[in-house]
Order: structure tokens, then sequence, then C-alpha cells
């Protein structure tokens, strides 16, 4: 159950140990977060609550499954920033347009708390504790 | 009936042609000679008979001759449509027949100008020597040698015609004796002359057709089997491609969680951990982030060695770019209160390159310089040489034995001095290698054991 000022921060990946991992490092900066193993239970639970930031794995069921939800969570009407989460250094590998996707930003694993709090802190308007 | 059939099939399969599209162009070929062929004739019987005394009637044999550019319409016309005709049914044996009617109806016209201009007396007939070697090249050995006995059959039968008064002689020369066409050994000597002359010529210009279309036959065959081997590489390497994304998905997914998890614990969990356990936490961390790089950059090789790697080449400011990385690395070098120390002449050309890579090139070796150097000077040095565009990276570090030196840009090497100084992959010297190279450049190192390294990369100028 999250506060009125807590931000909701829904992360969508197939890997049980990365999710475990960033759920405590948010959850330690004061966010809520829920998490979806698929694309499908992500899916349902964006429709259900809009959180306010996602992030989103890319390779999942399939090569492109980040950039289809993503399109799938545009059309659902939830304007959450959505930042994609890559193993592959390189978004051109795939020949992705990020912005075009629809994504707001791009991490790359390994996550770094340094790297994805600051980031998250910057999509949501928040003042960071550099 | 049945039977008649299959001989007429195994007469036409005689002129069928094994190689289409070359007999194609050579009608059309065939075609356009006739039309030089035409004006020849016409030009060799107006100028013989306004020249020499001779007893021909120049208007027979110049409306004789315009039988070749009234066919050759013929041909040209029929050979347009039979071109946009290539669905109807066995439509090469069409062409093959029209390659054979042509030149039958060449030696028509031409033992009916040679009888009607003098018939056992003129010369011309080693012109069938021509029609023969068209034959032999445009149509296959059985059809040439039945032209050979077509052109052996009309220009006997003509001398047996005369001779016998069957046919009137056309008198050519006022100086002949009269009755020559009738002479028996003349007649006899002439006919075994023009026979064996017509055969041998089919023999051999047969024979070094036939010789020429096995070459090409084996041409063709290693064409086919180098195109379905380049078909089977590009296979290969789109596979390849796609296993190699695959790999660099699974192998850094468990190493990516493995990082976050260690991160996290040393993070969020740092005031239940003793000293010695964020200790081991820190450098098991520090081992698998060695391992991702060390696939990242692997992966990064194997891409670049695939055979369709395309660099961005753009002209570049080597001294913008140069003056980027050291603003990065200038922490780096005062913390261990290294010189840097930079020299470029002020019309250094740009550089034909990559950005990205050549960016990528100089960090490594300005990195490795100040990773590897605990006192002295860092020095980059650029000028122009020979079309290209010289940098020197040198240092006054630990650097290499000469064993170390040849080893050098092989994947995974690492010297013992390095080894024992911090973790690296050995594979950022193989990737500055490939990229230069790449570049159409090249990279040679210089360096002794505690006396610093040279590393020399020459770049295309722009």
């Amino acid at each position: 159950m999250t506060t009125p000022d807590q931000k909701l921060i829904l992360m969508i990946d197939d890997d049980k140990d990365i999710l475990e991992a960033i759920k405590i490092m948010l959850e330690t900066e004061g966010f809520a977060v829920d998490t979806a193993l698929n694309s499908k239970v992500g899916l349902e639970k964006v429709t259900k609550t809009c959180p306010d930031l996602i992030l989103v794995d890319m390779m999942m069921e399939t090569v492109d499954a980040g950039a289809k939800i993503t399109e799938e969570i545009k059309n659902s009407g939830c304007n959450a920033p959505i930042l994609m989460i890559s193993s592959i250094s390189d978004a051109t590998s795939y020949n992705l347009d990020i912005t075009a996707i629809g994504f707001s930003g791009l991490i790359q694993k390994p996550i770094m708390p340094a790297v994805l709090i600051p980031l998250i802190k910057q999509k949501l308007g928040m003042k960071s504790n550099a | 009936m049945p039977e008649t059939e299959s001989i007429k099939k195994r007469a036409i399969k005689k002129f069928r042609l094994t190689h289409q599209a070359e007999l194609v162009e050579r009608i059309d070929w065939l075609i356009r000679v006739r039309w030089l062929a035409a004006i020849g004739v016409s030009l060799t019987i107006l100028v013989a008979t306004y020249l020499f005394d001779l007893l021909i009637d120049r208007n027979q044999l110049l409306l004789i001759s315009s039988a070749i550019p009234l066919c050759n319409i013929g041909y040209y016309f029929y050979f347009k449509w039979l071109l946009h005709r290539k669905q109807l049914p066995s439509w090469d044996r069409r062409v093959a027949l029209f390659a054979n009617a042509q030149i039958s109806v060449d030696l028509i016209i031409l033992i009916v100008l040679i009888y009607t201009s003098g018939g056992a007396e003129n010369l011309f007939f080693f012109y069938f020597i021509f029609h023969m070697i068209i034959a032999s090249i445009l149509l296959s050995t059985t059809a040439s040698y039945l032209q050979a006995t077509l052109a052996v059959l009309l220009f006997n039968l003509m001398l047996l015609f005369e001779g016998l008064g069957l046919l009137p002689h056309h008198r050519l020369f006022p100086f002949f004796e009269e009755l020559i066409y009738r002479n028996p050994v003349f007649l006899l000597g002439l006919s075994a002359v023009f026979t064996s002359t017509i055969y041998l010529s089919v023999y051999m210009a047969t024979s070094i057709t036939r010789r020429l279309r096995t070459r090409e036959e084996e041409l063709i065959q290693l064409k086919d089997s180098l195109e379905e081997t380049n078909r089977e590489c590009k296979e290969m390497h789109e596979y390849r491609s796609h296993f190699i994304l695959k790999v660099e998905h699974e192998l850094k997914a468990p190493l990516a969680a493995i990082e976050s998890l260690i991160a996290v614990i040393l993070t969020s969990f740092t005031e239940t951990l003793t000293p010695k356990v964020r200790e081991l936490l820190s450098r098991a961390e520090k081992r698998s982030h060695v391992l991702i790089e060390m696939i990242r950059e692997l992966l990064e090789l194997s891409r670049m060695q695939t055979a369709d790697y395309r660099f961005d080449l753009k002209p570049l400011c080597l001294e913008s770019i140069l003056g980027h990385l050291l603003g990065i690395l200038r922490a780096q070098a005062e913390d261990k209160s290294l010189s840097l120390e930079t020299k470029f002449p002020g019309d250094l050309p740009k550089v034909l390159g990559d950005k990205k890579a050549i960016e990528q090139v100089l960090m490594n070796l300005l990195s490795n310089s100040l990773k590897y150097t605990e006192s002295g000077v860092v020095s980059i040095e650029a000028t122009p040489e020979d079309g290209f565009v010289k940098v020197t990276v040198a240092d006054t570090g630990i650097g290499m034995s000469e064993e170390e030196v040849q080893m050098i840009f092989e994947e995974f090497f690492r010297g013992n001095q390095a080894k024992e100084k911090s973790e690296g992959t050995g594979l950022g010297l193989s990737i500055v290698k490939e990229i230069v190279e790449g570049h159409g450049g090249r990279i040679e190192v210089e360096s002794a054991p505690g006396k610093g390294s040279k590393f020399m990369v020459w770049l295309p100028a722009a």
C-alpha cells in the first residue's frame, strides 16, 4: 500500500533476482515497488493502477518484448515515463530507436544504485541527493 | 509413326544448343553483321564490274544480292517476335531452328550468287568457309556438319549441272578457256579441294568451340559453386550474428543479476556486514564486473570480425577528440602526480574515421598508459605522415619485454607485470588493433621493461 506522497514504480523483468535486487534498492530510497515477471502480468497491473514510473526489460519472452509492452502501455492511456533495461551494450545492436518506441531512457545491466536512483529521480522530477 | 516421331525428335534435338543465352546474343550479332555483308556484296559487285572486264550481268547479281537484306529484315522482325515469346513451348528449339535456317538460307543465296557470276570459274567459293566458322560457333557439332554437307552438296550440284549442261553456264572471265567448266579433271580437283576445305574448317572450328565450351561449363560450375558457398557463408554470418546477440544476453543476464545483488547488499545492508565480509563482497563484485566487461569486449571483437561490419567514416578532428578524452583522464593523472603532455602541429589534417571507434582506440591507449605508469610522463603527439596522421602515445611506465611486445595484441594476453598491477580483460588492445586495421591504418609498439612503452597508430587522413 502506498502513502499519498510515495511514488509507485512498476518493474517488468523475467529475472527474479534482478527484480529482488532492484526492489530492495528502490524501497531503501523510499519508493513503493511492484513487480511483474512477464509482459502479460505487467500490462494487467498497469491497466489496474498506472504507476509513476515503469522499468521494462527489453528481452523477455521475445527479443523485442519490451518494445511491444511499451506500445501496449501507451495505448492503455498510462503516461508514466518508461525506462528500458537492456543487457545489450548498445540499443543499435537491434537497430532500436528508443525514443521512437516510447522509452524515456535506457539503463544497462548490471543496474547499480548510483546510476539507477539519480535517473529515476530525474525522470520523476525529484531532487537528487547528490 | 511413333518411330518417325522419335527420329524427328532426335534430329531436332541435334540442333539444340546448350548455351541458349549465348545463342540469342550471337543470333543478334549475326543479323547485325549480315547488314554489313549485304553492303559488302553489293559494293564488290559494283567495283568488280566497273573496274574489271568481266562478262557478268551486274543488275542480275545486284537483284540476287538484294535477297540478303530482304531476308535479314524478315530475320530481324521474327527475332524480335521470338524474344517476346519465351513462354512458348519448345522456345529454345525454335531459336535453334531459326539459327540453322538463317545459315542454310545464306548458303543458298551464296551458291546462287556464285553460279550467276561464273559458277566453276568464280573463286568466291572460299567464302563458304566464313559460314562454316559461324555455324561451328553458333550451332551444335552435328548441325555444323549438316550445314557443311549442305554447302558441299550445293556446290557439287552446281558443278555437276553446269558440267552436264543441265544449267546454263554464266561466263566470268573473257580470258578463261570457255569449256573449263566442263573439264572433268578441273571439276574433280575443284570439288575435292572445296569438300576437304569445308569439312576441315568445320572440324577445326568445332574442336576449338568444344574446348571453349568445356572451359565455359567448368567456369559456370565454379561460379555456381562459389555462389552456393557465398550463400552458405552469408547464412552462417547471419546465424552467427543472432547467436552472438543471444549469447551476449544469456551470458550477461546472470552476471548482471550477481552484480546487482552484491551492489544491493553493499548499499542497503552495509550496517549488518563485518568489514571483512564487505571487502570480500567488494572483490567478488569487481571480478564479476571484469567478466561482464570481458563478455562485452569479446562480443564486440567478434562483431567487428564479421565480413559485413562497417565503420561510419567521417572526417574527425583529432585534437578535439583527444582534448575531450584528456579532460576525462586528467583527474586520474593528477591523482598519480603524472604529467600529461600534448604536442599537435597547428595544421594537423583531419582523420577519416568512425568517431566512436577512434575515441575507443585513443581512450584505451591513454588509460592503459595512465594505469601502468606510476611516475613520470604520459605524452600524446600527432603528426602528418604520407597521407596518414601518426598518433604516438608514450609513457614512462612498467614497459614490456620483447616477448610481451610480440604478443600484446593477442586476445586475452596480459603482461606479467600488468596482471600484478590490476584487473583487466586482455582484449582492449585486440579491439584497438581491429579498429585501426579496419580503418586502413596500422599500429606498432616499442617498449622495454622498466623503460615505458610507446604506441604508434597511423590513421588515414581525410
